[in-house]
């Protein structure tokens, strides 16, 4: 069930209460009836794929406990036991087609048929997120950060929590086990902070994101029918798109725990005020890039060696984390073109410059920062194109189509009418979100109001919007992933 | 605390329930959601089914009222293009599915969930130029192995069935007096919003009704979306719904077509194909641009696979070949009743197997008693 659907509507409210008034005297009680949701919810989704998470899932605690109470050779057996098996269903379901279509392709283009099939299943919701939730434990007991857990209800609510099971973020064992582990008591004040980081990720997705959908989609699914100005602003809107929709979901993700007395990790702070692609990365989907960086990039060295091997790693994690989103040449390009982004500010050590906000003691920004966030949000968008495309083919199309005389064109759309409200409307966001970059989401900005009125006034017209503009359920971006 | 939270957000949550009781109170008043059509098919207990947004219900109707009924003897299908035939234009049982199709590849599905029994005797089969074209969007012609029909009615109202009631009725489209004219009906006259406000929708014998449409019609009202055909010209000047540009039919189509011209012929099903009429500005146009050579191609194509089938074939693409014109349509590229009675007229004349099952003389009378250039039948709908 998607999170703004009228199903999660009214599941959550009941988990709500029978977690707070039926179950909440027990810890035992709260993590096995929060466990039994999860995987309810999970079950909505496909109840035939639930076995392979909860396959996963027993791998993945039996191993830990089988590593911590090894030594030697015999724990790294245990280790690459659970993560070949856990990559092994990740390369199966989401990588298996890409590659032998590949090979396919290769083997012909050199005159050679072969029979090789593809297969013919879905790919089961969530298996990205839930793969590497479980890959995390493992190597944080292997490397003795976290003791193994010897309870599976909690190791399974942690890998299965449903706020995070089907997109994230990729929570840490060393940060999400322990709050399971304590019993839960309601706070107000959470709560109805929770509830305002649910109403802002609704805003983000079912107005921000889907509606700027409709022209990303003008853009791509008609590219030879549009002007360069037309392509140009579908990558912009593209942009709003995927930010609104993750973070969007990621709001909910994280409002919702609140409601159940959990803190996740923050996965998105603001990423398009961002200065430059080092800063970028490290503000947008944070437990992704953080999850490479420790490990992959750590393990393989960092920074800590030459300057080749520095560049190396790099290399390698953008192009693992362009190829963890989906099984597509596009995908693993995109990622390439991060790196070749981050490259010289790694080679200059430009790339840890940035560590507050831009703006974090003035108003508004510098013309400098201001010039910075520009050039670093263009570089963003040309990259989407991969990212969005259909194929190779249709990126290379897009940009020939989009550097042509036609970007200096006026606009022209169907709607303008909606163009035009859009436009405002995005504007508009940027700006509250400029407000409120110094907090953990843009609504909270509405503390500052003393006027309760003003503040319920505010709230009831997100909500005006949200009703107005959303409504198409459309599914979100990274549930393909 | 619980409590404090769970009874701030019913207070704040008061003013949006009752806005969505009265919004859930519409719909369930006008009949547009909460009617189970179920309650209606098959029985003589209704005129007028017309959904403003739950046009998905139109199919699960036409599907199951053929399946209902007794058989049929002549059954038309098609997408939107064969809408304006009517049961009182045949001397035989006639149900138009019209609506129930958009696609070659969903003609023979159509039928094969259906009970054999409940096969016609004549099919008459709308073929829309742009079935064969495969530039068309969504023109994925795979297999269909589900009964869709079965799957596309739905009893709740999602929410933007919801929102689009809540902005009708903020711009005046859903008056009261139109929630008040629903409320006091008694009975199933009329299902859904567009019945009570514009009186369009689909007859009881499948055909498509544009009551005030044909009246802004013959007042040549000016903010018809489609005056002067100038909505039709903006999509051949971009290429796009139903008017993508393409220079080859689509074979893939043709392959399917000839397939389901063998399933009709094991069944001993007679059928009288066509291709529908485009207002002739509108065909001049498409043809000035050289965008659109299938066209050219087209009518040959299905002559040939028609005459190997042994089916009848009519083409209908210029509205003058059919002693019609641009005054008779209902748009650019939508005949009205009228036009639709004189291609029935000249299949008939050109010794159509349809012959058996109507009287030509009757409905050159009808044509000769039309009220106006866009119906030949009147509806009331008390």
């Amino acid at each position: 069930m998607l999170f703004n659907s009228f199903s999660f509507a009214l599941f959550l409210p009941l988990v709500f209460l029978i977690y707070w008034y039926l179950v909440g005297g027990s810890l035992k009680k709260q993590n096995a009836f929060l466990l039994v949701s999860s995987y309810f919810f999970y079950a909505c989704w496909d109840w035939q794929f639930l076995f392979l998470l909860m396959f996963s899932t027993g791998l993945d605690y039996w191993s830990g406990i089988m590593i911590e109470s090894r030594e030697g050779r015999s724990r790294s057996f245990f280790l690459w036991l659970s993560i070949s098996i856990n990559l092994g269903f990740l390369f199966l379901f989401k990588y298996y087609n890409f590659f032998i279509d590949s090979l396919k392709e290769l083997v012909y283009a050199v005159g050679i048929d072969t029979n090789l099939k593809s297969l013919d299943y879905i790919l089961p919701v969530g298996i990205s997120f839930y793969t590497f939730h479980g890959l995390s434990y493992i190597i944080d007991v292997y490397y003795k950060r976290i003791k193994a857990e010897r309870f599976f209800i909690d190791y399974a609510l942690f890998v299965s929590f449903f706020p995070l099971l089907v997109a994230g973020p990729i929570e840490r064992a060393t940060h999400l086990l322990p709050q399971i582990k304590q019993k839960r008591f309601f706070q107000y004040k959470n709560s109805v902070d929770g509830l305002r980081q649910i109403l802002w990720g609704l805003f983000k997705k079912m107005v921000i994101a889907d509606q700027c959908a409709v022209f990303a989609d003008v853009a791509f699914n008609s590219t030879g029918d549009q002007s360069g100005m037309n392509l140009l602003l579908g990558l912009f809107f593209f942009s709003f798109q995927i930010y609104g929709d993750f973070s969007g979901y990621s709001d909910i993700a994280l409002g919702v725990a609140r409601l159940f007395g959990f803190e996740l990790l923050r996965n998105f702070a603001f990423p398009f005020f961002s200065r430059d692609i080092s800063e970028f990365w490290r503000r947008w989907h944070i437990s992704l890039s953080s999850w490479f960086r420790d490990y992959v990039f750590i393990p393989l060295g960092g920074s800590r060696g030459t300057m080749l091997k520095t560049i190396r790693n790099t290399i390698v994690i953008f192009l693992l984390s362009g190829f963890w989103h989906g099984a597509n040449w596009t995908f693993v390009l995109w990622g390439a073109l991060h790196a070749l982004y981050i490259i010289p500010l790694v080679v200059f050590k430009q790339n840890r410059n940035a560590s507050l906000i831009a703006g974090y003691n003035s108003f508004g920004p510098s013309f400098k920062e201001l010039f910075q966030m520009l050039s670093t949000f263009l570089l963003l968008s040309l990259s989407w194109i991969l990212f969005r495309a259909n194929n190779l083919n249709h990126s290379f199309y897009y940009l020939r189509r989009l550097f042509t005389k036609s970007i200096f064109q006026m606009p022209n759309y169907d709607d303008m009418f909606l163009f035009y409200g859009m436009s405002v409307l995005v504007v508009l966001f940027i700006g509250v979100e400029w407000l409120g970059r110094r907090k953990q989401f843009a609504l909270q900005i509405v503390d500052a109001i003393s006027s309760k009125s003003l503040r319920y006034a505010i709230y009831y017209l997100l909500l005006v919007l949200i009703f107005f503009m959303g409504g198409k359920s459309n599914q979100f971006i990274y549930f393909q992933f | 605390m619980i409590k404090k939270l769970l009874q701030r957000l019913f207070l704040f949550s008061l003013p949006f329930l009752l806005v969505y009781l009265i919004l859930l109170g519409v719909l369930f008043i006008c009949r547009e959601s909460f009617l189970n059509p179920d309650s209606f098919i098959g029985k003589n207990n209704y005129q007028l089914v017309g959904y403003a947004y739950n046009e998905g219900n139109y199919r699960y109707i036409k599907w199951k009222e053929i399946q209902t009924r007794a058989p049929y003897k002549i059954l038309g299908l098609g997408a939107s293009r064969i809408g304006e035939f009517r049961d009182s234009m045949f001397t035989s049982s006639f149900y138009n599915a019209t609506f129930s199709v958009k696609k070659v590849n969903e003609f023979k599905p159509f039928f094969q969930f259906l009970p054999v029994e409940k096969y016609p005797e004549v099919l008459v089969l709308c073929l829309d130029q742009h079935m064969f074209n495969a530039s068309y969007n969504n023109h994925d012609l795979a297999d269909i192995k589900e009964n869709k029909w079965l799957a596309s009615f739905s009893f709740w109202p999602n929410a933007e069935v919801i929102q689009s009631t809540a902005k009708g009725i903020l711009n005046g489209k859903i008056s009261w007096s139109t929630i008040h004219q629903a409320w006091q009906q008694e009975g199933l006259t009329k299902i859904g919003f567009q019945a009570f406000i514009n009186e369009q929708g689909y007859r009881y014998d499948g055909s498509k009704c544009k009551t005030k449409l044909i009246e802004r019609l013959i007042q040549k009202d000016k903010t018809l979306d489609d005056f002067e055909f100038r909505d039709t010209y903006r999509r051949i000047d971009q290429g796009i719904h139903g008017f993508e540009y393409c220079s080859d039919i689509d074979s893939n189509a043709i392959r399917i077509l000839s397939n389901f011209f063998d399933f009709c012929h094991q069944h001993q099903i007679k059928v009288v194909a066509y291709l529908p009429p485009y207002a002739d500005a509108v065909l001049d146009r498409m043809q000035a641009t050289k965008k659109y050579e299938y066209l050219n191609k087209l009518p040959s194509a299905l002559n040939q696979l028609c005459v190997s089938k042994a089916v009848e074939f009519y083409d209908f693409t210029r509205l003058s070949t059919f002693g019609s014109s641009d005054n008779e349509v209902i748009d650019g590229f939508h005949g009205g009743q009228v036009a639709y009675l004189k291609m029935l007229l000249r299949m008939l004349e050109q010794g159509s197997v349809l012959n058996q099952y109507a009287n030509y003389k009757q409905l050159q009378l009808d044509l000769k008693n039309s009220p106006n250039a866009y119906s030949v039948y009147r509806d009331s709908f008390d």
